[in-house]
């Protein structure tokens, strides 16, 4: 019998924070002493203290408990095993569960009016019964993608261009998500008057997700009435190597922004390694923000200026949260940013010759860059006078792949 | 298949929501009927490829952008490219905020039109004095203009008495004909039927009412309907030209639903009315009638409008000589 690693705490919300300290460390301990598959308890107390316990998880740790279970999955190359318990202190627990399809995604359903199952871990669904269901309205809904699914590997070999497989892939993650995320896109006026912004977020990180991850994607939209949130998760390559398969061009190569923060003020007890995947962050706005094309950047400006939301990027062992705490270094960007736009704009529709372009652009960037490194500079002096309410989060576990979570508040 | 596509001497016409409701719903299988509001970049690749295919011999191309509220994110380099090709494109019914989005704002051109937040006309170049810019664009007349055109090829002699009502008819109008051989076309009349019915029901929509049709080609069209408007639909077997019932009445209509008859054509209303009067008889609501097309028999003023059908071509003094369409009786003229 695997020795049991148990993910819900009882009193205690499992939230993407307690995932990536608490439950990813016990996880790093279960291997550094053994060697055989480890098996999951659902919650801590499994059919014992059912009256003295409580059980609950933010909906946005969902994909990221799939993708770690994914990771698991592959490397033992078979589904984790799953305990489930259905008592007094666990029903709400397995009905909210249950209601986000995070059952079918994960077994091996094969029921189409459900998500297909992923087989990443096995349980007894003898479990799953017996449901309060009291809520039919459903909030939360969790969904897998990857680039095995629609025949897409053999549709993106038909384009050439790394930017027309990209264009290609949002498009046809619109149309899925629309479809996926129906009920909640449309669930009241205010998600009605912000479902595009919303498409928006879900095709490009999704897109992000699978074209570098080459794996599945997880991605959950949750609505309440006062806040719209998404999570999406992949185990694939990070920024750091993504970054690194970039072509160069004139006004930007490879390091270009890390080069410099490298230099800058450093953290106190934070080794080498774990800054490094604070300067891939970093170093993946930047790229975003000079680019001729909309992506990350400007889906993180429109986030936290336009909508007021939380944007939480995490990759390896380093996470950086973006908010209007900041506002003033983002604003800094973002009018950077539109000048950048407009130039790459301009050009294409040959409003400019090639040289007011190029020395315009690399001039841009340079000021870009320096824009990038006041907002390093201050979150690393944030980080050092008040941890708690730093920007900025280091584990000493590292979870591989990109995690983004958005939060936008029902204003 | 590229449904919205209008050639005429000056201009090429494409109606963007149009083909993006063909690629959400057919292509993509998205199925959000007429109620998506956003352009993607495979909709717009589709439109290109059509350009590139076609070698049009006018080089002015309009993007009507009505009922697009969103963008895909870099969809404008798309249509940039189109513009490189050296096509001189107008945009007519776009909002404001897309336009700066889209990072089409840096292009001005003094004959550009901004009523409230929507831009009926945005010229996508800088030649305030292109020939372009003097040519009046109006999209119900463009469409109106290009489906009397097809449609009469499609009108033939005929001499028999007209089949359910008690007149004559000068021509008919081989429907199935034009169904088979203008599916584009045809596609595109749906969707602005579709359009109607939703502008017209705006409040019952939501509570689904049943599209019913009474022949074999309504019944092709309520399907494609019933796709665009996520609608039921109802098949009666048959009620004219050939008029048979094989089903029992009180199995298939309800008295708690509503309905919508669709016709491909009304000439007088015989059909119509009969299964008016069977869905009423059973209890059930009538909303009114839509079809492709209709004759107009009576002068503007003396239409009741409860009764008017709604059609996205109408047979009416103004055209009927030019159609060769008339409808008499054996009486002798007083």
């Amino acid at each position: 019998m695997s020795k049991l690693i148990s993910i819900i705490k009882s009193d205690i919300t499992f939230s993407p924070y307690k995932f990536y300290s608490d439950f990813l460390d016990a996880v790093s301990k279960y291997y550094s002493n053994e060697s055989t598959i480890p098996c999951f308890k659902i919650v801590e107390n499994g059919d014992e203290e059912i009256y003295n316990s409580n059980y609950r998880i933010d909906p946005i740790t969902i994909p990221l408990l799939l993708s770690l279970f994914e990771q698991l999955q592959k490397f033992h190359k078979s589904p984790i095993e799953l305990l489930l318990y259905n008592n007094r202190a666990t029903i709400k627990l397995l009905d909210f569960l249950y209601g986000s399809d995070f059952f079918y995604l994960c077994g091996d359903n094969m029921n189409p009016t459900y998500p297909k199952g992923r087989k990443i871990m096995s349980f007894n669904d003898g479990f799953i019964g017996n449901l309060e269901g009291k809520n039919q309205r459903s909030e939360h809904k969790v969904r897998a993608y990857s680039l095995d699914d629609d025949n897409l590997t053999v549709l993106l070999a038909g384009f050439e261009s790394e930017e027309q497989k990209r264009d290609f892939l949002i498009s046809h993650y619109t149309y899925k998500v629309r479809e996926h995320f129906e009920e909640l896109l449309f669930e009241n006026q205010f998600t009605l008057s912000y479902h595009n912004s919303y498409i928006d977020i879900l095709s490009e990180l999704i897109t992000n997700g699978v074209l570098h991850s080459k794996s599945q994607t997880f991605a959950l939209m949750f609505v309440d009435r006062f806040k719209t949130k998404f999570s999406i998760s992949d185990n694939g390559i990070g920024f750091e190597a993504s970054m690194e398969i970039k072509d160069p061009t004139f006004y930007y190569t490879y390091n270009d922004l890390r080069s410099i923060l490298i230099n800058r003020k450093r953290l106190a007890n934070i080794s080498d390694k774990i800054l490094d995947n604070l300067y891939s962050i970093f170093e993946t706005l930047y790229y975003s923000s000079i680019k001729e094309r909309k992506g990350l950047f400007d889906l993180m400006i429109n986030v936290v200026l336009n909508s007021k939301g939380y944007f939480r990027l995490h990759t390896e062992n380093c996470q950086v949260i973006i908010s209007n705490r900041m506002m003033d270094e983002l604003n800094d960007l973002e009018i950077n940013r539109k000048e950048i736009y407009e130039l790459h704009n301009r050009y294409l529709l040959k409003l400019i010759d090639d040289s007011y372009y190029k020395n315009n652009l690399i001039n841009l960037s340079i000021h870009m860059k320096t824009s990038f490194v006041k907002f390093f500079d201050k979150a690393i002096d944030k980080y050092n006078n008040d941890i708690k309410f730093s920007s900025l989060r280091f584990y000493k576990v590292k979870f591989r792949g990109v995690h983004i979570e958005v939060e936008i508040p029902n204003l | 298949m590229i449904i919205s596509k209008i050639v005429t001497l000056n201009f090429i016409y494409f109606n963007l929501h149009a083909e993006e409701v063909i690629n959400s719903n057919y292509i993509k299988d998205d199925k959000s009927g007429i109620y998506g509001d956003r352009l993607q970049i495979s909709t717009i690749d589709r439109i290109a490829e059509e350009i590139d295919k076609d070698n049009f011999a006018s080089k002015n191309i309009v993007f009507d952008f009505k009922f697009i509220n969103a963008c895909q994110p870099n969809l404008n380099r798309t249509v940039i490219n189109i513009k490189n090709k050296g096509y001189k494109i107008l945009l007519i019914d776009i909002s404001k905020k897309l336009c700066e989005e889209l990072a089409f704002d840096s292009i001005e051109n003094s004959n550009n039109t901004l009523q409230g937040d929507i831009f009926t006309k945005f010229y996508l170049f800088e030649n305030a004095h292109n020939n372009f810019t003097n040519i009046e664009i109006k999209p119900a007349d463009i469409f109106y203009e290009e489906f009397k055109s097809t449609i009469k090829k499609y009108i033939n002699p005929h001499s028999l008495p007209h089949s359910s009502s008690f007149v004559y008819l000068t021509s008919y109008v081989d429907m199935k004909k034009f169904m088979s051989y203008e599916k584009e076309l045809l596609l595109f009349s749906i969707y602005k039927l579709a359009i109607k019915i939703k502008t017209k029901w705006q409040n019952e929509i939501e509570y689904g009412p049943i599209l019913i049709c009474q022949s074999m080609n309504s019944a092709f069209i309520v399907s494609i309907l019933s796709t665009f408007l996520k609608l039921d639909i109802l098949i009666f077997d048959k009620i004219g030209p050939i008029n048979k019932l094989y089903n029992r009445l009180d199995n298939t209509i309800s008295d708690k639903r509503k309905y919508i008859i669709v016709s491909d054509l009304v000439c007088l209303g015989t059909e119509v009315k009969i299964v008016k009067s069977l869905i009423q008889f059973i209890g059930g609501n009538c909303l009114g009638n839509v079809s492709l097309i209709k004759t107009e028999t009576l002068k503007n003023t003396h239409i009741i409008k409860e009764n008017a059908t709604i059609a996205i071509f109408s047979i009416k003094r103004a055209n009927n000589k030019e159609l060769n369409y008339d409808i008499f009786t054996d009486l002798e003229s007083l």
